[in-house]
């Protein structure tokens, strides 16, 4: 009987010894957080620039947007297909180039849709300013695709962004800095061009060629309609959807704002024309009145609220899409 | 003798230490679990699903996804993954039940909610109307403006999906279903079966896995490495059998009777000892007791040999008794109480080797005399000790 007590425990210890010996399952831990906390990586980012201008190189050949389906799209697709009416005139000017290689690439931590990404190119030529881009992606189907694009204001500089490992906060237009919000700077720069520069809000923002050319533009024409006893108008309206606004290194905000515009010019007792190179933009047929359709692309820096600094537009672009005789569709 | 038995025994208790070293070694080798183990689950959907946290657990193993044709897996941010998923069933490995089994879990898409609306409008009925029986056995509760849409005849080139992103050598992502792939980080493609080392795939990234063709994929297995401690199994059984070893020497010996090769030991031993005799040094106790000359010759039948202006009739007597009981016998002085150690062995009294006066001194010498011879003549065994005590032995 002591025997087989005493096997039995040498038993009952060899197994606890080797109970001891087999570790328990393992349990799922806490992982590392992600490295690249922004939307898209550099390679993300690159591979949709890639095949964006992929796809307007194409079209560029083609000169036709057709082909630009999934990575140009928005106000981009429509002023490329007016510049290419524009290049089949005779002497007809040449669609905007677009470098497809970036000085830098601003993208977005955004967690939700839709996200923004902003290259800056290099210059294009000694004429020309770098270009901003905009891609967007509205929902996490659909790819980022090319919405706009804007050349940098001469002697504007564009703010530090945070980085791209990080990337900036995506802003909504309800954000403020200091008192206003996102959305208030817009409307007031967009009510500057309504009244001009003689207006208070002239000394509220930061001098700017765009605005200038636009003012200059609109009182040349308004002399002209008054010579013809015909009257010019224009409109600007903003499109607060397709607005987004990305936070920038020292707290401030970069807004990138699409706008409309719209330049009537009526005479009386005459017919009016359009330059050659409009020509081709033409919807209708023009008697004493005419409309220049525009899809203009405003990038303001909203500095902090702690900045001297006023709102400058940094990067601003005014394209004509269509001319019809009786404004927009 | 006492010696070999110590040995022999000890020896068989080695070898019964020994086997029970290699029984407990061997069990616990032969059910050593082992250290390459495949968790595995069945998969029934077309996407499979792993968060971050889950490839914490085999950070160095492999996470193997079988299917038929092409599978391909993508990475993302875990709140881009789970945007992603919102339309898609998909089974999602989240746990570790037991080593060999992954434990999975599987999400549906909710199915839509009945509009309140009565939006069931004329075409949505003249489109269903349109459909198959088989199709109305099964309508669907609330049709989509897309799926109204699919459901009609109509060959609106606006009916045509959204081109998708074809898949070019820059951009290894697959749309699926037009579905966009600017969320996916990294891509991982094989024919059949993947494997992704769980090291490969960024950390903080969901892995999404998926058939090219939608088909369901079958299986997904996950290798871990389980840390035994068995490094004591080897060394158990290395002892265990040096142990049997000596433990089968010592049984060996236990059949031999060794007896002759003891009295050749101790025969041995003794002449060995005779040797050693000889080459006494001089002056030791061993040598001048063979020697004799230096041990006095006290005669026992004479009347102790004390001078007498050495001691007074008091001190002689005192001598006496001491010598008689042997108590305090001081040898040293006498410098023949070279077994001093033996005579006080044998009468059990320790000697507290004062000095007395010469007088006391050489009656213990004779009191020591006494004691030599006994010693020599019987040993220890041979009678009462001096003091009248019995010796122990």
């Amino acid at each position: 009987m002591r025997r087989i007590t005493a096997v039995a425990m040498a038993a009952a210890g060899s197994a606890v010894l080797l109970a001891g010996c087999t570790p328990a399952v393992p349990v799922a831990g806490v992982a590392e957080p992600v490295e690249v906390t922004a939307a898209v990586t550099d390679d993300q980012s690159a591979r949709v620039q890639s095949q964006t201008f992929e796809e307007l190189a194409v079209a560029d050949e083609a000169k036709s947007t057709k082909t630009l389906d999934v990575r140009v799209g928005g106000d981009a697709k429509v002023v490329r297909g007016a510049e290419y009416k524009q290049q089949s005139a005779d002497d007809g000017p040449k669609p905007d180039v677009l470098p497809a290689d970036m000085q830098a690439v601003y993208v977005t931590s955004a967690d939700t849709w839709p996200r923004v990404m902003v290259g800056v190119s290099d210059q294009p030529s000694e004429d020309t300013t770098p270009v901003v881009s905009v891609w967007v992606q509205d929902d996490v189907d659909t790819p980022y695709q090319f919405r706009n694009w804007a050349h940098m204001v001469p002697g504007a500089t564009l703010p530090a962004m945070p980085g791209p490992t990080v990337g900036a906060d995506e802003l909504s237009m309800d954000s403020t800095i200091g008192d206003d919000t996102l959305q208030s700077y817009v409307d007031n720069y967009l009510e500057l061009l309504r009244k001009g520069k003689d207006d208070d809000l002239n000394e509220t923002f930061a001098d700017d060629s765009y605005r200038d050319q636009l003012f200059t533009a609109r009182g040349v024409l308004t002399e002209a309609a008054k010579k013809a006893d015909g009257k010019y108008v224009d409109t600007v309206e903003p499109e607060e959807k397709s607005t987004y606004a990305l936070a920038t290194a020292d707290g401030g905000a970069l807004i990138f704002a699409p706008l409309r515009i719209d330049s009537s010019f009526s005479v009386e007792d005459a017919k009016v024309s359009v330059p050659a190179a409009d020509e081709p933009l033409v919807d209708g047929d023009l008697v004493d009145k005419v409309t220049h359709e525009y899809l203009d692309m405003v990038v303001m820096y909203v500095p902090p609220a702690d900045s001297e600094d006023l709102p400058a537009v940094v990067a601003a672009d005014h394209h004509l899409v269509r001319v019809s005789p009786d404004g927009a569709k | 003798m006492e010696i070999f038995l110590s040995l022999r025994t000890t020896g068989l208790i080695a070898g019964v230490i020994g086997v029970i070293l290699l029984i407990v070694g061997f069990v616990a080798d032969s059910v050593r679990p082992p250290e390459d183990v495949v968790a595995h689950a069945d998969v029934s959907t077309s996407v499979v699903v792993v968060q971050s946290d889950f490839l914490t657990i085999s950070p160095e193993g492999t996470l193997s996804v079988e299917g038929d044709g092409e599978i391909v897996a993508y990475t993302a941010r875990p709140v881009d993954a789970e945007a992603w998923l919102a339309e898609v069933d998909y089974t999602e490995v989240n746990s570790l039940p037991d080593w060999e089994v992954l434990g999975t879990r599987d999400v549906a898409v909710p199915s839509p909610t009945p509009s309140p609306e009565p939006s069931s409008s004329t075409s949505a009925s003249a489109s269903a109307e349109a459909k198959t029986d088989e199709k109305k056995e099964t309508p669907s509760p609330s049709p989509s403006p897309e799926e109204k849409e699919s459901s009609s005849a109509s060959p609106s080139p606006s009916a045509s999906p959204e081109p998708a992103i074809v898949p070019t050598e820059a951009d290894p992502f697959i749309a699926t279903e037009g579905r966009s792939t600017d969320l996916w980080r990294n891509s991982f493609i094989a024919t059949n079966r993947l494997d992704i080392a769980v090291d490969s795939v960024p950390t903080g990234l969901t892995l999404v896995v998926m058939t090219e063709d939608g088909s369901a994929l079958t299986g997904t297995d996950l290798t871990l490495t389980r840390v035994v401690n068995d490094d004591w199994i080897t060394p158990l059984l290395w002892w265990g059998a040096v142990l049997v070893v000596a433990g089968l020497i010592a049984l060996v010996v236990l059949f031999i009777d060794l007896r002759p090769a003891q009295a050749r030991g101790e025969s041995w031993m003794a002449s060995r000892s005779a040797e050693k005799k000889g080459i006494e040094k001089d002056g030791s106790r061993r040598s001048r007791r063979a020697a004799g000359a230096a041990i006095p010759q006290a005669s026992l039948d004479d009347a102790p040999a004390i001078t007498a202006d050495a001691a007074t009739a008091e001190e002689v007597t005192e001598a006496e008794a001491d010598a008689e009981s042997g108590v305090d016998a001081s040898a040293e002085s006498d410098g023949v109480l070279a077994d001093r150690d033996r005579a006080a062995e044998s009468d059990g009294v320790h000697g507290d080797q004062d000095t007395h006066a010469d007088a006391e001194s050489t009656e213990g010498v004779e009191a020591g005399v006494d004691h030599v011879n006994d010693a020599t003549e019987g040993g220890p065994d041979d009678g009462p000790a001096p003091d009248g005590t019995e010796d122990r032995s």
